[in-house]
């Protein structure tokens, strides 16, 4: 067994053997996965110490027999791309592992589901071969529906089964156009790298239908706006450390799927409808930044704000050009740890207060100050000021998207965006910190030792990433200048 | 090859039949134990006589009436599996009272002589024969709790129902008879059926044979009998219901119309279509709307069926493969959801949704289970719901159908809606009664077996995968041409 099968697969055993603990023995159970969550994290670091940054080619590869009559392999390998977001889902899921221990409803169950969806996202990332990146991406969908489902608010029930179904039903298209793109290769194959040879050459016609039935799949995750009404009830159900883990990588999902499969093996398709996506980028961003600006609930706002920053990164992937890549990626990478701290510390004030009505609050900056510098440093970064981290990835997606003559309108558009989103945050950090204190919260206490623990990581890498970009761009841009060149195949 | 050896299986079902209907009146009221322990007995001695024959070649036997090929030994053993579930489950239900189950356990087993030789029937008379043998014990067994007024419902409407469809039959039978001269599968091969002149006739009786098929197997809008006995047939008839009728369905589907798929040209495909696109989407929707877990898994099992005419209607070796692959997935997951909705019957006395409220918390690993099984039933990954679904979807794209995968997509994600149903009240609600749900040795054995199934298939389904295709290889069409070295009988005349 290879070390991608290990990290894939290690969660899940510490899942089992949560499973096999007595129900009593809440404190072990907790213990049990986070020693699990951090051995992967400890596994994926060192993933990306050995991993060569030099070369565009799939590393620790595995590849094994699975099921012949289809030509299915298990088939797994990382590139740049993938290892970025591995490194991320084992990161975000061990800070949501820290955050969800004060979880005291059946714990077993809850880190159960917990550590069966890591496996899940990971193996999303790491699948090399179709069929098997589809029940990764499948499998994703189970305990993402008993988490929100169970230990979720008060619409809980709602919100999971709209999940679950929006998802099911993108992926029903995205399954067919797999099967349709696999009986159109020869010798049959669900391989991606066999994929890469062969599908550029299909007709027009053909990849454009496979684009689109690929493209409800991942849009659906995305999430793209029209597809995107599960999101802002999913979030606002769901519990603070699933938030996380939904907005930090399940949403990445989707635009890594369309950067590892759609354009690559779709290109000529992909040059077609670049534009399109280009514009959904756009109402995405415009559209999710005034959404946010209408919210009064904290968390409701910071997820119509998760609709409007994957907007920006969606229009760095629709320029087709590395820099838009590049700042995709780091877009990705960035609202996964800036949004993930924002989940973790609105509920931070959620469990204290009981409400997350911007109208309630008042005042805390006094108050409570550990949490009000760490809560508007997140903002900030969230919001692209310079020298945090949310700053040189937007700048990266526009710069890419300029390069694009057609899209300079769009693009124009598109930065209004960055207006709203800066006054949305900046009216709640007003309104919840500034101002006379509200005396109903004299009982307040401020942030404690596990929260920060969570919390602080994020904030440093806010930083660190936002004066050192070249930290993240470095091994991601051989892959992301590979998958460019991989676009520009001659037209048919 | 002795025909005498070919028939032990059914001889062997039918002599243990006629003991348990003579256990009553030996030992009176307490023989419970005796008739289960009798009948598990009959089944493994069955399953020992039976034999893979006839795999490479057919062989014709029993005077040209009966066929040993993949098909007959595909459902006989399906046959048999789905039995030795529902007898184990039988032994659990409680809902019969402390009725003697023997003379239900005899009429079991004859339905199973049924199912054994309508998979193997050569001829239309013996498809009609078998099928009656399957329809009359099932009409008993479902009016079998005397004492409850649905049960009796279900078993009238069921009978009526069934007696319609088999006039139906009859009546197409005798048309192809004028036609041919001859009641024979192998006579509708030679292709007089496609002479112009006849083709029109030729359709009407296809249309009646089909749609007496459609009644056995519940393709909608033929489907109205299955809700209602389901719901008030003894929860482990229901769940022998939901697969064995099926399999005579499949039989004669794969039989009659895989050979007379010449009637592409008379088309039998578009009709088959038609059907599947009904049966997947009304039964979906109407599944939406249940309230009773057994009618929710009624209308579930008629989408099946639905999905499973993708495999027939897309034909080939792959096709058939599909609807046997399909055919066996289904087996294990459903009968399984039966299994833990008669242990929850058992304990809480009743099968509305209401029951399972806050069962994840009073039974976790009953409800642990259910949820696979369900999730199989969905289709969702890693389960052997899922291989199964993508097998048929890949045969039926294989032949061409892609906007009928892409509904059939659409219906297994509508599906979802009331699976999850149930999923929502055993997680998300809280108990409303603490009565603790038992499971003995019968439903342990039951559960572990198709929960195993069902998750390992799912995992690693090549080794299905390659039995089912291995079984399909020879298309059914060509399987009419017996080796005349092993053909027992030559009466019928059989034309290269």
């Amino acid at each position: 067994m290879g070390v991608l099968s290990f990290i894939t697969f290690l969660p899940l055993i510490g899942g089992i053997i949560i499973l096999l603990t007595p129900k009593e023995k809440t404190q072990m159970v907790r213990a049990i996965a986070a020693a699990s969550s951090a051995a992967v994290f400890v596994a994926s670091l060192w993933l990306w110490a050995n991993f060569n940054t030099t070369t565009s080619d799939f590393q620790f590869v595995e590849k094994v027999n699975w099921i012949s009559t289809f030509n299915i392999h298990y088939f797994m390998g990382i590139d740049g791309l993938s290892l970025s977001m591995v490194v991320l889902t084992t990161l975000l899921t061990l800070l949501s592992v820290i955050a969800s221990f004060g979880i005291e409803n059946r714990v077993k169950e809850y880190f159960f589901f917990f550590l069966m969806l890591e496996t899940a996202m990971l193996g999303v990332f790491v699948a090399l071969d179709l069929f098997l990146f589809y029940v990764f991406w499948e499998l994703t969908l189970v305990p993402m529906y008993f988490l929100i489902g169970i230990w979720g608010g008060p619409k809980k029930e709602y919100a999971a089964i709209k999940f679950f179904l929006f998802t099911l039903f993108g992926s029903v298209f995205m399954l067919i156009a797999l099967l349709t793109l696999y009986f159109n290769t020869n010798p049959h194959t669900f391989d991606y790298l066999e994929l890469l040879k062969q599908a550029p050459t299909l007709a027009r016609g053909l990849q454009m239908w496979l684009f689109l039935g690929l493209y409800l799949g991942f849009a659906v995750k995305i999430p793209a706006f029209p597809f995107h009404t599960w999101l802002p009830l999913a979030h606002v159900e769901a519990p603070t450390a699933v938030s996380v883990i939904l907005a930090g990588v399940l949403l990445k999902m989707g635009l890594y799927g369309i950067m590892r499969f759609s354009l690559p093996l779709l290109p000529v398709a992909a040059q077609r409808l670049a534009f399109s996506m280009a514009v959904i980028a756009c109402i995405n961003i415009v559209y999710g930044a005034f959404c946010s600006l209408a919210q009064t609930d904290i968390k409701r706002m910071i997820a119509y704000s998760s609709v409007n920053h994957m907007g920006y990164a969606m229009l760095g992937v629709a320029s087709l050009n590395v820099i838009g890549f590049n700042g995709a990626v780091l877009q990705m990478i960035n609202h996964g740890i800036i949004t993930g701290a924002l989940f973790l510390l609105v509920g931070v004030i959620y469990d204290r207060a009981h409400t997350r009505d911007v109208n309630a609050f008042g005042g805390l900056g006094s108050k409570l100050p550990v949490y009000t510098g760490i809560m508007t440093l997140a903002c900030f970064a969230s919001l692209g000021l310079p020298l945090l981290s949310g700053f040189v990835s937007e700048f990266l997606c526009f710069l890419g998207s300029f390069q694009v003559v057609a899209y300079r309108y769009v693009t124009l558009i598109a930065l209004l965006g960055i207006l709203i989103t800066a006054a949305f945050f900046l009216i709640m950090i007003k309104k919840v910190f500034l101002g006379t204190f509200n005396t109903k919260w004299e009982k307040l206490t401020d942030m404690n030792a596990r929260e920060l623990i969570a919390t602080v990581p994020l904030c440093v890498l806010m930083v660190l990433f936002g004066v050192l970009p070249s930290l993240l761009i470095s091994p991601l841009n051989t892959t992301l200048s590979h998958l460019v060149d991989l676009l520009k195949f001659p037209q048919p | 090859m002795n025909s005498l050896l070919l028939l032990a299986p059914t001889l062997s079902l039918s002599a243990f039949a006629f003991a348990l209907f003579g256990v009553d009146t030996l030992k009176g009221g307490g023989s419970r134990k005796a008739g289960f322990w009798l009948t598990l007995v009959a089944l493994l001695v069955t399953a020992v006589l039976v034999r893979p024959w006839g795999l490479s070649t057919p062989i014709v036997y029993g005077r040209g009436m009966l066929v040993a090929d993949g098909l007959s030994f595909f459902l006989t053993c399906i046959a048999l599996a789905t039995t030795f579930f529902v007898v184990l489950l039988s032994e659990q239900d409680n809902s019969m009272g402390d009725q003697s189950l023997a003379v239900y356990y005899g009429l079991l087993l004859l339905a199973v002589v049924g199912l054994i030789f309508v998979s193997a029937a050569n001829d239309f008379l013996m498809i009609f024969l078998s099928i009656e043998l399957v329809g009359i014990p099932g009409f008993i067994l479902t009016g079998y709790k005397r004492h409850v007024e649905k049960s009796g419902e279900g078993a009238i409407k069921f009978f009526l129902i069934g007696a319609f469809s088999s006039a139906m039959l009859a009546y197409g039978i005798s048309i192809l008879y004028g036609l041919t001269g001859s009641t024979s599968l192998s006579s509708l091969v030679t292709g007089s059926l496609l002479q112009p002149d006849k083709a029109p006739l030729a359709l009407v009786a296809i249309f009646f044979v089909l749609v007496s098929f459609g009644f056995k197997i519940a393709l909608v809008p033929f489907h109205m009998w299955v809700p209602d006995a389901f719901e008030g047939a003894p929860t482990p008839v229901a769940a022998f219901l939901s697969v064995a009728p099926k399999v005579a369905g499949i039989a004669i589907a794969l039989r009659v119309f895989n050979l007379t798929l010449p009637s592409a040209e008379l088309g039998a495909v578009h009709v088959l279509v038609i059907l599947a696109v009904l049966t997947m989407t009304i039964a979906n929707v109407i599944g939406l709307w249940q309230t009773n877990v057994v009618r929710l898994l009624a209308y579930s099992s008629i989408a099946h069926m639905g999905y499973m005419l993708l495999g027939l209607i897309a034909g080939g070796t792959t096709g058939i493969a599909g609807v046997y692959f399909y055919g066996g997935a289904y087996l294990f997951m459903n009968l399984g959801a039966f299994a833990i909705v008669i242990c929850v019957a058992n304990a809480l006395h009743s099968n509305d949704l209401s029951a399972f409220a806050g069962l994840g918390k009073k039974a976790p690993l009953l409800s642990a289970l259910l949820t696979l099984f369900l999730l199989s039933l969905a289709g969702v990954p890693p389960t052997v719901g899922f291989v199964a679904k993508f097998y048929i979807f890949w045969a039926a794209l294989s032949a061409g159908w892609i906007w009928l995968v892409v509904l059939a997509g659409v219906n297994s994600v509508i599906s979802v809606g009331y699976y999850f149903k149930i999923l929502r009240a055993m997680y998300f609600q809280s108990p409303a009664s603490e009565a603790p749900v038992a499971i003995n040795f019968s439903m342990r054995l039951t559960l572990a077996v198709t929960s195993f199934v069902t998750l390992f298939a799912g995992m690693f389904p090549q080794m299905g995968f390659a039995k089912a295709e291995r079984l399909a290889l020879r298309p059914v069409v060509e399987q009419v041409v017996p080796s005349s070295s092993v053909a027992v009988s030559t009466e019928t005349p059989v034309q290269p």
